[in-house]
Order: structure tokens, then sequence, then C-alpha cells
């Protein structure tokens, strides 16, 4: 909402000499008026003109390099304003007041160093007016003319990652992640400062996020680090990048009923600051998701403040440093008991999606929101009833979404859709896996052109996660391929690449008959895609 | 999965979920953000990272050390009927469910049970306005509320759903 407009004010009458200093501050503050003696007039004559009626420079307005004024023979006398313009429309041109100097601020930044600096806030990296070419500067192996290679990073700016390569599972052994925990669930996977960061919920004395973190070999680089400190339960939430630090959403029952609480963590998973507490209302917020814009962090949830039967979609803004920015933002109506969100960004808006009560079962709703949260485009519903979990990411030039499906079971196969960043369904809902016993959780990770879906499958007696490629329209580009043996169950997978190539895969598995969190990865075939 | 306001929340496998059977405990107190039990306050907005009035945008910085609370033993909650002994323990037309007191500031959950009204809901029905029936709980999962089988392992479940745990200590449903 914009500030109030405040009434400009005249400038007071005639004032004792003694007042002059509190009157000057008086004015500054107010508007910018140069003086408030009587008899003064105001107009085109204050630049480059002289006005008679001062008794010293102070009496002409505060000292202004920029717009020198002085008091010469009891008349103000005017020098015409420094003009600063450097003919750059990717600058802000500016002078100091107190040097009378110009300075020229870019409008965009080279943050990671690599020569090429991003685009504006609201620009693509290819927009006209971006003032940046950097596809991605939050890597220095991202840049226009670039080399692509076997890393998951988009070197040369083409809007492909590891242009044809597939990803195929490697043969080590699954990683425990969750040691110590009598029990744990996966939360978030994320790549960042050479670790594959990991957030899940382990069960100690209570259920606590946690936090560990692997390296591309394989090793246990962080142990397991307990996140939250109280006596009552927290459940572990999704885990982002920034380039710099990793930023983590959870629920956590600190405050009598379940609230969304925020924090950053350097890699080594330790805490930047007091935990965020995000929501403050009544009755249940649950189910984070968290993604970096590039300039800030967008969390969303459900949240059922306004009643069991009426459960909510919120988002917040919140800051690089960890400082909420605006309030709790409904992003769906009072309505429609959605649930479940996820978000994903486009190019210059974000894409939610959620489900909510259909004629039978539930539906899955995509809609986009801007970065401020301010504006939401139309719910666009994608799937048919019985819809569950989703999963949703920008890959190229459309958002892909993928979903599973239960009633009383899950349902056979996982479902996906593609919208473009209008709204406009792309790719009608269609099943993106052959029909199995039941089917559940599934993740994507986009490459631009094509994408890694990972999913659980039930087979004979046990859920094996399974991946393969999908083509933008989500055609199978490669066959499936298990990642885990199928001797227990595996589900709820995450998936993140290195810069290697290496993609990881963290799961849930009951290898030991209770569920801990493993991690595997795959690897980078470099012509993995192609014919 | 989390229990309903008189309902549990299941974790699905990673605690997806929550229980609509808990008792709400002392609800309302008014907990402002900045009247947090992890030292500092300082969570809400404008809260300082620290105390300190923000890290660089580079996100450094020194890390935050959370005090966090003195551990304190968990209490058991009011126990009015036996889970595993539903129909033993409490009167026709109820069955006996898992409850949660939540705990504040620095304080335990309690976990309990209550006789609940037995309905004639199952497995993934909804449960906003229902009852479940005997041996299933109200929870949230990421679907709105439904109904689930309470398990305590992966035994008690069909094929295709697997025993997760609840919000509940010591308690999982079907999912």
């Amino acid at each position: 909402m914009p500030a109030p407009a405040v009434p400009r004010k005249r400038p007071p009458g005639a004032r004792l000499l003694a007042a002059l200093p509190a009157l000057v501050l008086f004015l500054a503050q107010s508007c910018g008026s140069r003086t408030g003696l009587k008899g003064r007039t105001y107009g085109p004559s204050l630049e480059g003109g002289a006005i008679a009626g001062c008794l010293g420079d102070l009496d002409c307005g505060l000292p202004d390099l920029c717009a020198p004024a002085r008091c010469v023979d009891g008349a103000c006398v005017y020098a015409a304003k420094v003009t600063c313009d450097d003919g750059d429309a990717c600058t802000e041109d500016s002078c100091d007041p107190e040097t009378g100097a110009c300075t020229f601020t870019p409008v965009s930044l080279d943050e990671d160093g690599d020569g090429h600096r991003g685009p504006r806030p609201g620009y693509a990296a290819s927009d006209s007016g971006a003032c940046g070419d950097d596809c991605d500067d939050t890597s220095p192996l991202a840049y226009p003319g670039g080399t692509e290679t076997c890393d998951g990073v988009d070197n040369d700016c083409n809007g492909v990652v590891d242009d044809g390569a597939g990803y195929v599972p490697t043969s080590l052994s699954p990683l425990l992640v969750s040691s110590g925990a009598e029990q744990a669930g996966v939360g978030g996977l994320a790549f960042g400062d050479s670790v594959f960061g990991v957030t899940f919920s382990a069960k100690t004395d209570g259920w606590h996020q946690q936090f560990s973190a692997f390296d591309e070999n394989g090793n246990i680089v962080v142990p397991s680090t307990e996140l939250t400190h109280q006596n009552t339960d927290a459940f572990t939430g999704p885990l982002a990048w920034t380039g710099k630090v990793f930023g983590t959403a959870w629920e956590d029952r600190r405050d009598d009923d379940f609230e969304i609480y925020f924090n950053r963590l350097n890699s080594q998973g330790e805490k930047l600051a007091a935990d965020l507490r995000v929501t403050n209302a009544p009755n249940f917020s649950l189910r984070p998701d968290v993604l970096w814009d590039g300039a800030e962090f967008i969390v969303v949830w459900s949240d059922r403040r306004d009643g069991d039967s009426s459960g909510r979609i919120y988002g917040q803004r919140i800051s690089v440093d960890g400082k909420l920015v605006g309030e709790n933002v409904p992003l769906t109506p009072p309505d429609a008991d959605a649930d479940a969100p996820g978000i994903a960004q486009g190019v210059t808006e974000l894409g939610l999606v959620y489900n909510q009560p259909a004629a039978s079962g539930r539906e899955i709703v995509f809609r986009t929101v801007s970065p401020d949260l301010s504006v939401l485009g139309l719910p666009v519903v994608l799937s048919g009833g019985d819809a569950a979990s989703s999963a949703i990411v920008w890959s190229g030039d459309r958002y892909v979404v993928a979903w599973d499906t239960e009633s009383a079971f899950p349902g056979p196969a996982i479902y996906g859709a593609a919208v473009a960043a209008d709204g406009a369904t792309l790719v009608q809902a269609r099943p993106i896996t052959d029909a199995a016993d039941f089917a559940r959780s599934e993740a994507l990770l986009p490459f631009g052109d094509r994408l890694l879906l990972a999913w659980a499958e039930y087979q004979g007696s046990a859920y094996v996660i399974q991946t393969k490629m999908i083509d933008r329209s989500l055609g199978e580009l490669t066959p499936k391929a298990r990642v885990t043996d199928g001797t227990s169950d595996a589900v709820s997978p995450a998936l993140a690449i290195g810069p290697t190539g290496a993609v990881a895969v963290a799961f849930e598995g009951l290898q030991t008959g209770v569920f801990q969190v493993y991690a595997t990865s795959l690897s980078c075939s470099p012509a993995g895609v192609r014919n | 999965m989390r229990l309903l306001g008189l309902s549990l929340a299941w974790c699905v496998v990673a605690c997806g979920g929550q229980t609509k059977t808990e008792e709400r405990g002392v609800v309302g107190t008014g907990a402002t953000p900045g009247d947090l039990t992890d030292g500092g306050g300082a969570s809400g907005a404008g809260g300082g990272i620290g105390g300190t009035g923000g890290l660089p945008a580079d996100g450094g910085g020194t890390p935050y050390r959370d005090p966090g609370c003195p551990t304190e033993t968990k209490q058991p909650g009011f126990v009015e009927c036996d889970v595993a002994e539903s129909a033993a323990t409490c009167s026709p037309g109820y069955h006996c469910v898992p409850t949660v007191t939540y705990g504040e500031k620095c304080h335990t959950e309690e976990i309990g049970t209550r006789c609940v009204p037995a309905g004639t809901a199952t497995q993934g029905d909804d449960c906003t306005n229902a009852d479940c029936a005997a041996g299933y709980v109200c929870v949230t999962g990421g679907t709105g509320f439904v109904c689930a089988k309470l398990c305590f392992s992966q035994t008690d479940c069909p094929a295709g759903l697997l025993c997760s745990a609840l919000d509940v200590d010591g308690y999982g449903v079907c999912g």
C-alpha cells in the first residue's frame, strides 16, 4: 500500500532570527523548502537567480553543493543545479549534496564475479533493458559464451542445462544421512558451497528439524545438526540456496499450535540468526515451501487460521538478511480449503500449485503470483479428482507440475501437466509414468528443455525410487531406472544437482525397519538423451 | 501427519501429518513474534539477526548460538482409555484416540488418550465434519483432513500404505 500523501506545508511566516536553526531543520524534514523568511518568492528564479532578503548562507537553505546557494549582499544567489547524466540507462545517476560530485550506480550487479551482470529486478537476462545478460548470477560458471559441461549449470546461457545429458543411477550404496535419529523423514535438499545440504525431521528426544550435508563423493561432511532446541516438536521443511546461504522453513509447535518458522544457515548448518517466526495465527500453519527468487525468500504454506474447513495458502516475503518483508499474504480464496502448496520461479512471476476439494477428492490448481505477492493470476485447475501431493518447477518456457493421486490408497501413476507463464495450459494432465500397483511422492529437476522425474513406485512388496528423463511436453526421453534396490520401502525422493553433474537423491528408506533419511546419486551421462 | 483440533497431524514418514485430536492445551495466550523461547526474541517483523541489527547482504557473519530450552522431562497427559483396547475402555459408540496437549514456551507436549464418538468414515474419507470409525483418526497430511488408520508398525497397514509417524509420540497412521 502506498504511503499516505503528506500535505505540503507552506513555509511559515516571519520568525525571529534566533529561531532559524530549528526552522531550517523543520523545513528540511518537510519537503525541502528553502527558506521561511517572510517576503520570499518562489519559482523559476530559484535556479540561477537571486532573491533579496537573506542574512547568511543558511538563510538560503541547507548547504547543498548540488544546488549551491549563497547569501551575497543580503540576497540569495542560486547557482545552476548540478546535472548528473552519464547517458547510460543502466545506471542510477545522482549528485552528492556534500561534495557536488556525480555518482553513477549500476542498476544491476555482477554478484558471482564472472564478468557478466545479472538482469535488473523484474527482467530476464535476455530482455531488452535488462542491464545484464548473466542468466544465473549466482554461479560464476554460467555466462553468455561459456562452455557447456556436465555440471548442472547452464554454462552458455542458452536456456538448457547440461545440453543433451541424461542421469543414470550409480552403484554406490545409499548413504545414511539421519544418523543418530530413532526415525527421520526428508524435508529439503539443495546444493551450495560444495555440499549437498539436507533438512529432515529427526526423532530424538522429540521431533526436531535437523541439517546434514554430504559431498559429491558420498561422504558426510556435516553430521546431523539439530536446528530446533525446544522441548516441543518441530517438523522439517524445504531448503533453498541463495548462492551464499541456505534458507529453510519448517512447522514448529513451540507456540501452542503449529506455526511456520524460518532461518538461514551456512553450509555447516549453523543458524545465522534467531529463528524467525513467520506466522502468528490461530490453528495450524503447516507444510511450508521455500523459494529464493534472486532477491528475497518466498515462503508459502497451508494455513487454517480461518477454520478447519477454510484452509488457505499464505505467502510471506523474507529479505536476504532474514527479516520479514510485509505481512502474511493470502494467496487463495477463503473458501477454497487449499492445501499443500509448492512454488517455483518463472521469468517475471512465480508459479504456485496447491490442491483443493473437487467433486471427487481433491484437484490440483495452478496460479501465478507476482514476486511481491500482490498480484494473483486466475486459478487454473490442472487435474481431475483424487489428486494429492504435487511438485512444480520452471523449465525453459513453462511450469511443469507433477502430482500423485490418492483416495483410500495411492493411485497407479504420477500425472503431469505444463502451464505457460500466463497460465495457459500447454500440456493437459496425463499420466507420465506407466501404471503400477501404486505410485507416490514425485520430484522434478528442470534442465530447460527436459526434466528429471523421480518417484516411488510399488513393485512386488515394496516401494522403489525410480527416475527417468522427460521432455517439456512430458514425453519420455529415457526408460525408467531404479535408484533403490527394492528390498525395503523407499519413498519421498528429493533431487539436487552438483557441480560435477552428479544428481543427489535424498529419500526415506525402511532398511532398518523404521524410516531414516538416505542419499544416493545419479551420474551425468553427457549424451544420455541424444539419439 | 498432524491431528486436527481434536485432531492429529500425521508425519507421513517424514512427518507430513498432524492429528485432529490434540487437546488444545492453553490456547490463545497471544504469544507475540518477539515472545519466543529461542532466546533473544527477535523473531518478528524487524527482528534482529542475533540482535545485531542485521548481517551483511552476503549472508556472512557469526553463526547464531541458539540458547534453546532447558531439557524437560515429558509428562503424561490425561489418559482416559487404551487405544489398543478401544472397545474395552470406551463406552459403546465411542473409540479411543491419542491426544496431544501442546507445550508452550519451553514446556513439553503431553500425550494422552480420549474416548471420542465413533463414526463411519474410514481411510481417506474427509473428516472435517465427520467422525472417523473406530481405529481411525482424523489427520492432516496435505489433502485437508482425512481419516487414517492408526498403526504401530508396518504390518498394521495394507500393501501400498505405509505406517507413518504421527505428531503424537508413539503413534502412527497408515498413509
